[in-house]
């Protein structure tokens, strides 16, 4: 049975974004996760808008490194989960014929 | 139902929204990201730029007297002048220079050890002193080195060409009216493969350049009146000439003449040079007279090169002999040149240059340009932040275009999921499966053309229902119409003395109208003319029954009120209530041509004599319509003899109530005149005439009742 691509995306972009936008807000406040955020900033460019860079400020100072860490993570599931869709329906339509 | 295979070809797609769609939305976002990122680099750039001249400036500012001592005393040593200067002047200037290279030596040397970035220190020496050799026709510079480890002047390549300094920094500065440090980059190759530098390079002036600052500067913000903008240019143009004749040799320049004492002024300054003593009158009188015809012949609109008038000079002077009494040889040209420029500015003569201001203030510049000092710093010095922070952004950019790249190739999945869907649907509806429901969800544009699709489906399948129904019912009655006409008479009668004509015309496939001549043993015809009520399939039944029955009771030879009364309660019993039927029936005796008749219902008959037309008719009502004890009541039966010439002419309603468009009737009126006016023609000739009569009066628009008439002629 095929899965429903659009259900599919919705859901894998929820799952990822909903808990990194919370581990980056958290990370900013109070350091928490900072490994796993240098991690993720370390392959996700921002221009000099990153959260580690700023942790030592305000809170206020971090939110554009949330923002745009939340964004990459929004656009990575999107982009895994309508590749890993894209391919299970197209195995899964082979494979039933 | 299905319907036939399309012939026109459903085209492959090969350039699909998917592909448009990546593309247009790759190259914007790589077009953007292209297009911040080098703002970012150039701005970047730009700020480094400005940091390094500032810091390089106040570097080249402390050394620059000593710069400026040194080139100055070089300039007059090595100019064509300095072979004339005395011993004691060429000590003086020697030691002013060898004071000057040691200064500025021990200054370099310090910086070099104090700012690590700073590789090596250099002087150029411009030697652009005739303004008639373009400045790029050989290299103007004589281009020396501080020495990093010893500290003093060397040169290289004989210090008359550098292949890094002269496009860089020279070039710069001859072609650039900057007063400013300068921050140039190049590559240079080393042994540990190839280095790059920024060269920082100084302008060192002869004289102060503070009119090209205020040149500059009303260049930025000129004067708002053209009176004083003119006055700004006369000023600067003024200014330009005399830097420039304090220095070049040989710079041609306008003079206006712009009366005869001008002319003599000239000629007064020219001949103050030589030696005129032992002159005769004549002799005057003849060089004035030459100096007149050259300079008239070469005057133009009052004005007149200088170089024109200075050379033909020359060569009259020479022509006459004369001697040149001031400027010792070696000297005499550049001297003689400053020298008639400053005296007729001294006499108020005019003189104008050729050139554009700017061209002008450009010449002044490049003459005014004593030297450049500079250094060269490692470009890693200053530009390593630069290029990681550009390596940060090509990472940025690169990252976003990536994701950018597989949201652009799959995101239009979702756009052409719908799309296909409604292409398939409407493949299918194409192919007559009007069942096909198209299901696309969403509230966009697509789900809206879903949902007229399904409409435009339901609707065709509703057409095409409808159309089946009514194909169904055209062929029956078309088939009834076959019947109806098989049951009216195949041919007229032909008997002695009688002519017959008959006409009908059915409005419908099948129509309700009857006539019939029927034959009732030797001596007796039936006569009979009917209109069922309504049109079809119905009528034309209840017509068939009708006619069964008149047949019927004419070959039991019947009389007219019996065959009546049992034809009405036949259909009373056996139709609807909506069926009736009028009739008129006749029985004509052959031989005493007396005509028994009744009209059930039905319009009277008309007799057309050459004298008139007569209606004849009875009482009576529809068959069908009332049952056998009413019916039989109202019947009546007359009789009337037809006379020789007469005619006897029998119609359906659907002759006078034949309309017009505007819904007028044709009438008995009309009808009994086109009657009265063919009367003696045959009977087929008066039905041809009525029935023109009729399609001229209707137009031949579409009329809703049968037209059926009878003639008989009596001849």
């Amino acid at each position: 049975m095929k899965l429903h691509v659009k259900a599919f995306c919705i859901a894998a972009v929820a799952v990822a974004t909903i808990p990194g936008l919370i581990l980056f807000i958290w990370c900013s406040v109070t350091g928490f996760g900072t490994e796993i955020v240098r991690i993720f900033e370390s392959v996700h460019p921002s221009g000099g808008l990153s959260i580690l860079s700023n942790i030592n400020s305000s809170f206020a100072s971090c939110i554009p490194g949330i923002a745009v860490n939340t964004i990459y993570t929004a656009a990575d599931s999107f982009i895994v989960s309508i590749l890993f869709v894209t391919l299970y329906n197209m195995l899964v339509s082979k494979f039933e014929k | 139902m299905t319907v036939a295979p399309m012939s026109v070809k459903i085209r492959k797609i090969r350039f699909g929204i998917r592909f448009k769609f990546s593309v247009i939305m790759i190259a914007g976002v790589a077009f953007t990201s292209a297009l911040i990122g080098m703002a970012v680099f150039k701005q970047q750039e730009q700020n480094i730029n400005n940091s390094i001249r500032k810091w390089g400036t106040g570097i080249l500012k402390i050394p620059m007297d000593n710069a400026q001592r040194l080139l100055q005393a070089e300039h007059v040593l090595y100019s064509p002048g300095g072979r004339n200067l005395t011993p004691h002047q060429i000590n003086t200037l020697s030691r002013q220079m060898g004071e000057a290279k040691r200064e500025l030596g021990e200054y370099f040397s310090s910086i070099v050890r104090r700012e690590p970035g700073i590789d090596i220190a250099f002087i150029i020496r411009v030697n652009w002193n005739d303004a008639r050799v373009p400045w790029n026709r050989w290299d103007q510079g004589f281009y020396r080195y501080y020495g990093r480890r010893t500290g003093s002047l060397f040169t290289i390549k004989s210090g008359r060409f550098d292949d890094q300094l002269k496009p860089s920094i020279f070039s710069h500065f001859m072609q650039n009216l900057d007063l400013d440090t300068h921050v140039a980059s190049i590559t240079t190759a080393s042994r540990d493969g190839l280095k790059e530098y920024i060269l920082l390079g100084m302008p060192i002036f002869r004289n102060s350049p503070q009119v090209y600052r205020d040149y500059l500067a009303t260049k930025k913000s000129p004067a708002v009146s053209k009176a004083d903008r003119n006055a700004d240019n006369r000023r600067f143009t003024g200014l330009f000439l005399d830097r420039i004749m304090d220095t070049a040799v040989g710079f041609d320049y306008d003079v206006i003449l712009a009366s005869q004492r001008d002319r003599r002024i000239v000629y007064g300054i020219l001949m103050q040079d030589y030696q005129t003593a032992g002159l005769t009158q004549q002799q005057r009188r003849d060089i004035f007279g030459q100096y007149a015809a050259s300079v008239d012949s070469r005057i133009e609109s009052g004005r007149i090169p200088a170089s024109a008038i200075v050379g033909d000079m020359e060569v009259l002077i020479k022509k006459h002999g004369l001697l040149r009494r001031q400027y010792p040889p070696g000297q005499r040209n550049a001297a003689a040149w400053n020298s008639f420029y400053a005296t007729l500015k001294r006499y108020g003569i005019k003189t104008e240059p050729t050139q554009t201001l700017d061209e002008l203030a450009m010449i002044a510049y490049r003459m005014d340009l004593a030297g450049i000092q500079g250094f060269f710093v490692t470009r890693s010095e200053f530009y390593s932040e630069m290029d990681r922070n550009r390596n940060e952004i090509i990472d940025l950019i690169l990252s976003i275009l990536l994701r950018c790249v597989f949201i652009a190739i799959f995101f239009p999945t979702f756009l052409i999921r719908s799309i296909s869907t409604l292409a398939q649907g409407a493949y299918a509806i194409g192919r007559g499966k009007f069942e096909t429901k198209i299901e696309v969800k969403g509230s966009d544009e697509i789900g809206r053309l879903a949902d007229i699709l399904n409409v435009m489906t339901k609707n065709l399948k509703k057409a095409r229902e409808e159309a089946v129904v009514k194909n169904r019912m055209e062929e029956e009655l078309k088939t009834a119409q076959e019947i109806q006409e098989a049951l009216l008479p195949k041919e007229l009668p032909v008997l002695k003395g009688i002519q017959f004509g008959a006409y009908y015309s059915a409005q419908t496939e099948s129509g309700g109208d009857y006539y019939d001549f029927i034959p009732m043993g030797e001596d007796r015809m039936g006569l009979a003319i009917a209109d069922v009520s309504g049109h079809g399939v119905g009528p034309g039944l209840v017509m068939a029954m009708t006619r069964t029955l008149l047949h019927m009771y004419c070959g039991r030879n019947g009389s007219i009120k019996e065959s009546l009364s049992g034809i009405n309660d036949y259909l009373y019993r056996n139709t609807e209530s909506s069926y009736f039927v009028t009739m008129f029936f006749g029985i004509l005796d052959l031989g005493s041509l007396e005509l028994q008749f009744s009209c059930a219902g039905h319009n009277p008959g008309i007799i057309l004599r050459k004298d008139g037309v007569q209606e004849i008719g009875t009482k009576g009502i529809a068959l069908g319509a009332l049952d056998s004890d009413v019916f039989d009541t109202l019947v009546e039966v007359k009789r009337g003899t037809l006379q020789k010439g007469s005619y006897f002419i029998q119609y359906t309603d659907g002759v006078v109530e034949s309309m017009d468009s505007e819904r007028n009737e044709y009438g008995e009126e009309r009808f009994h005149g086109v009657l009265q006016a063919n009367y003696g023609r045959s009977p087929e000739d008066i039905i041809g005439a009525v029935m023109e009569d009729i399609n001229r009066f209707t137009g031949r628009i579409p009329q809703h009742d049968d037209i059926t008439m009878i003639v008989l002629k009596i001849s």
